[in-house]
């Protein structure tokens, strides 16, 4: 996970590497596609791997490769790269799916499904375990708002609704629940 | 092919050129379908005596177009940058409004209603959507140059910009000026084209 500065450097990168190959610059072009192939196949791993379909991840990969490489006009620059980056794969994993007769009204309907791969599932079991963990240690119910709301994908009215409290306390819950689930992650790096 | 030797091919492939702006392809759309107004309905006889009035009418569906144009190229991007969009609306509705108002308070009701009795009426809502269709094809062609973030969305507003595009080059036609026949006449048409466009075009953009 990269941290805020960390993010904003390597938007600042990938930005000049997109002006550069605007340019025409070949050896800037490779560059930035070879720095966000491995980017983008994480990113699409993370979203297939929601509706069980790892094994589609490098057809996908390769699809958004020709996609940035047809699409680039549509960047704007004044915008963040990474955030662009981050539509058009969620647009072709969608399109993937769709492709493949998977029922994704919505990615956040899809929830967790069994990956295909098994050492994915190891993978996913273990995060899964830490995330409730973390999340058990946070005085309810903040743990099972957070946990409905990043994972499950609920709305926050939905989530105002199901415990009959105001859209303000819902944000307010998730933000201090996600300040202390940070600081804890932090202390526990630390000893 | 592996992710590696696909890097090579592309960087080693030139850059597609950019497609065509939806602005110029919505002015082209515009003057064909003005030049198809000149030559098939026909100018409006007394286009060279209600100067005041054509202008008006011109204003209120040119802002519509002019929107509707703002739109498209919001549409075609996979983040859309909706700065301003509300501001343009609004002012787009208080255009209409005011138009409306003016019009409710100056003109009796039985005239403003004679005027969907009159063969105007239909004529607009053919042309109008004659005109949406058209341009909608095109737009529609155009679309798929782009990465639109919402296929639906994109649908929608190719609709919306080719129906207000195609109600700007028939009004050099329709000699009826007053704002509720243009609200009502050209916005019916305009309405079903968006929807219809809205239906059809995720099974006709891919990128």
């Amino acid at each position: 996970m990269l941290s805020e500065r960390e993010s904003d450097e390597l938007d600042q990168l990938l930005k000049r590497l997109v002006t550069e190959t605007r340019h025409g610059q070949a050896a800037s072009y490779k560059k930035l596609l070879e720095t966000l192939a491995p980017m983008v196949r994480r990113s699409a791993a993370s979203l297939l791997v929601r509706c069980g379909q790892t094994a589609m991840t490098e057809d996908v990969t390769q699809e958004v490769l020709i996609a940035i490489h047809l699409k680039l006009h549509t960047y704007d620059a004044g915008l963040s790269f990474i955030a662009w980056l981050r539509a058009v794969t969620r647009h072709k994993v969608i399109d993937a799916l769709r492709r493949n007769k998977m029922p994704v009204s919505s990615m956040e309907e899809a929830g967790f499904a069994e990956p295909a791969d098994p050492e994915d599932f190891e993978q996913i079991q273990s995060v899964r375990h830490d995330l409730q963990k973390l999340l058990s240690q946070l005085k309810p119910p903040a743990g099972e708002i957070i946990h409905a709301l990043k994972v499950e994908g609920v709305t926050v009215q939905e989530l105002a609704t199901r415990y009959k409290m105001t859209e303000s306390n819902i944000k307010i819950i998730v933000h201090r629940g996600l300040q202390k689930l940070s600081a804890m992650i932090a202390y526990s790096k630390a000893t | 092919m592996k992710t590696d030797d696909l890097i090579t091919l592309l960087s080693q492939s030139p850059q597609p050129r950019k497609p065509l702006s939806f602005s110029l392809v919505l002015l082209a759309c515009l003057a064909m379908m003005t030049a198809f107004t000149v030559f098939v309905p026909g100018l409006r006889p007394d286009l060279t005596i209600a100067h005041m009035a054509v202008v008006h009418k011109t204003i209120l569906l040119g802002a519509a177009a002019g929107m509707a144009g703002f739109l498209l190229k919001n549409a075609a991007k996979p983040i859309p940058n909706d700065h301003g969009v509300k501001l343009y609306l609004w002012l787009l509705v208080a255009l209409y409004l005011g138009s409306i108002f003016f019009e409710l308070i100056t003109t009796p009701l039985s005239r403003i209603a004679g005027f969907f009795y009159t063969v105007n009426f239909p004529e607009c809502l053919f042309f109008v959507t004659l005109y949406g269709a058209l341009g909608s094809w095109i737009l529609l062609w155009l679309m798929r140059f782009y990465a639109p973030h919402d296929l639906k969305k994109a649908g929608m507003t190719i609709g919306f910009a080719a129906a207000t595009t195609g109600a700007v080059g028939y009004s050099l036609h329709c000699t009826i000026d007053s704002p509720v026949f243009i609200t009502i006449a050209y916005g019916l048409p305009v309405f079903l084209v968006s929807v219809i466009m809205r239906k059809l075009a995720d099974k006709f953009i891919r990128w």
